[in-house]
């Protein structure tokens, strides 16, 4: 399964994005693996197909732009430190 | 070509042979001196957050005019969503350096001179436009940097162009041929002119008929036959000389940078000329270019105020005055103005439209007003930033005392270093030199180096304030409003 991350332009976030990627790309990979589902993570690149798009963003306004890439693939927001467990869940229920 | 990395950027810097004057002197490896390589560091960072994946959808765009992935600062604008990136992504790069990053000239000359260029070729037949697309894509596909040169040295303010005792006080046409155009005169005031590739020059204000010839447009190398720029020194400049110099300058790595650009008549091909005695459009160049530039502010200073904020808060915290209600209502205060301006920013932006040409134009009137509150805001945030850090900001021993271990002979037989952290300590458990620090990046804003960016430029850069006001006196829709007054009034004419 394949996952493409994508960070907002972090121009006033309100909590730490890198960290909230690294907890829910770890949390992702220990539950799909419980199910012997192997996940790769990278940034997301346009021509390539998703399984997910994890979007990562500084604030509520989630400005990333999303349209150059994989039309198909489901979006996971996460937009504040509140939401990174949530996001984990989501993301794993789609790989 | 790929996008250069902030590495590739200060190497390609090296290759030019930019002829730079300081203190008297001419200075040969500019690159790694220690009063400029602050300012090249803030233009580094523009190559270097476009690499990284936490921020590359600010610091990065896709080309209308080639499709490729470009920086920002050499993009298009095509949408109001552009608009705004523009003014984040400056806001996170003023977070990033709490200087004048110096890039924005060049992205507001390109917007300017893009559509300036489309509705002059409309109106005289010229082949401006598609020249410029060209020189852009030039500039995009190389990645570099252009620094957007508008200021003339102006001479007698009460006069025209070509009144002045001296011709040369505005950039001029001396002579024209087959090949292309001899230009003479100066920029001043030039924002990171040394660490430009290239120069865009523009006119400085609206040219009438018979002055024709300062209405000129056009791009030239930065080590073109003829052109040498004269550093413009900073308040406490010198201290970047100074050894080992760190705590003391407030912010090490990064600053902002200014020359004069002397044009001893630069010779420029035509393939190069965007304006050559078009007078009648010269108005509408510097009204759209003021008009980005004045959109800027509200992105830039913004990032720069969020870092003094912080620093404010810091300096609270380390002495002990954090939880004293009228500090936390500065704080409130400080943040306030910092937002209202970056509502100005985003309002002009969110507003904007597209020109004949195709890219986007913010909205005058709001850009107008962004940058009138600009020439205000910073001041009432560095004071509140100035009360709340106490007199020590401005009164505290050096660096070197801090770190001295010479014996000063009294009874207690301790160093001046010893003496130094004694008596400037803060709250318990905070190291004096971090207190030292912050206040020093305090002074450093408020009075050092960085106050040209981000006070005196906040006053006068894209315009003195009584700019704005003769933009927002002609935008206003006065007329209107009386209509409503009347309607609502009751007054029937
Ligand atoms: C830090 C800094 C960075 C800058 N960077 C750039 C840059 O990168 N590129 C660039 O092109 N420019 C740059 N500028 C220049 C800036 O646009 C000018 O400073 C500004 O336009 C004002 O011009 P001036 O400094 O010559 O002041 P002046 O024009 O001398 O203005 C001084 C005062 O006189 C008033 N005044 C001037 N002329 C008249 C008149 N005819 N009638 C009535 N009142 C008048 C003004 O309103 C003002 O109050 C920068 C300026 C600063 C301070």
């Amino acid at each position: 399964m394949l996952v493409g991350f994508k960070f907002c332009g972090g121009c006033n976030p309100v909590y730490d994005r890198r960290a909230a990627y690294e907890k829910i790309r770890s949390d992702v990979c220990v539950r799909a693996a419980e199910r012997g589902v192997e996940v790769s993570f990278e940034p997301v690149r346009e021509g390539v197909r998703y399984d997910a798009l994890l979007v990562i963003c500084g604030c509520a306004n989630r400005c990333a732009s999303l349209t150059a890439y994989d039309p198909e693939a489901p979006r996971v927001y996460v937009y504040g430190e509140g939401g990174v467990s949530d996001a984990g869940l989501r993301l794993a229920a789609l790989v | 070509m790929a996008l250069m990395t902030g590495e590739q950027y200060i190497e390609s810097l090296r290759k030019l042979n930019t002829k730079v004057y300081m203190f008297g002197q001419k200075i040969d490896n500019w690159v790694d001196h220690p009063i400029i390589r602050p300012s090249i560091n803030c233009l580094k960072m523009t190559y270097d957050l476009a690499q990284d994946p936490e921020h590359e959808d600010l610091m990065t765009a896709t080309s209308n005019l080639t499709g490729a992935k470009v920086n920002r600062f050499s993009h298009l604008h095509q949408s109001t969503d552009d608009l705004k990136k523009k003014v984040k992504m400056q806001r996170l790069l003023g977070q990033k350096t709490a200087s004048c990053f110096q890039r924005c000239v060049g992205m507001d000359a390109f917007n300017a001179m893009f559509s300036t260029t489309y509705e002059m070729d409309k109106t005289h037949g010229t082949s401006y436009h598609e020249r410029f697309k060209k020189y852009l894509t030039y500039i995009q596909d190389k990645d570099i940097v252009v620094d957007g040169a508008m200021t003339d040295p102006k001479g007698d303010r009460g006069k025209a162009q070509g009144a002045q005792a001296d011709p040369d006080l505005f950039v001029r046409i001396v002579s024209k041929n087959d090949e292309g155009i001899v230009v003479r005169g100066a920029k001043a005031h030039q924002t990171g002119s040394i660490n430009s590739h290239e120069h865009l020059i523009m006119p400085t204000q609206a040219v009438s008929e018979d002055d024709k010839q300062y209405a000129v447009a056009f791009a030239v190398p930065s080590d073109a036959e003829g052109l040498f720029m004269i550093y413009g020194r900073q308040s406490c400049d010198t201290r970047k000389l100074e050894k080992d110099a760190d705590v003391d300058l407030g912010n090490k790595r990064f600053g902002g940078q200014e020359a004069l650009v002397v044009f001893d008549d630069v010779f420029v091909p035509w393939d190069r000329v965007f304006m050559c005695e078009e007078a009648d459009f010269s108005g509408m160049l510097v009204e759209r270019f003021a008009g980005y530039h004045r959109q800027s502010y509200g992105g830039c200073k913004v990032g720069v105020g969020d870092v003094i904020i912080g620093a404010a808060a810091l300096a609270a915290d380390y002495n002990g005055a954090a939880k004293a209600s009228h500090v936390k209502d500065k704080l409130i205060e400080m943040t306030h103005l910092n937002e209202t301006l970056y509502c100005c920013g985003i309002a002009c932006s969110t507003e904007g439209y597209p020109t004949d040409a195709g890219n986007y134009q913010i909205d005058l009137l709001l850009a107008n007003v962004c940058k009138q509150n600009i020439t205000r805001f910073p001041y009432e945030i560095i004071r509140l930033a100035e009360d709340i850090a106490g007199g020590l900001m401005v009164t505290m021993p050096s660096q070197a005392d801090f770190r001295s271990d010479l014996k000063v002979p009294t009874k207690s037989d301790m160093t001046v270093g010893q003496w130094a952290n004694k008596f400037f300590v803060g709250v318990d458990g905070v190291p004096t030199e971090n207190r030292m620090r912050v206040l020093r990046f305090i002074e450093n804003v408020a009075l050092g180096t960085a106050a040209v960016g981000y006070r005196t430029e906040s006053m006068h850069g894209a315009g003195s304030p009584q700019a704005q006001r003769i933009m927002i006196a002609r935008q206003g829709n006065i007329a209107a409003k009386k209509e409503l007054a009347k309607a609502i009034a009751g007054i029937k004419d």
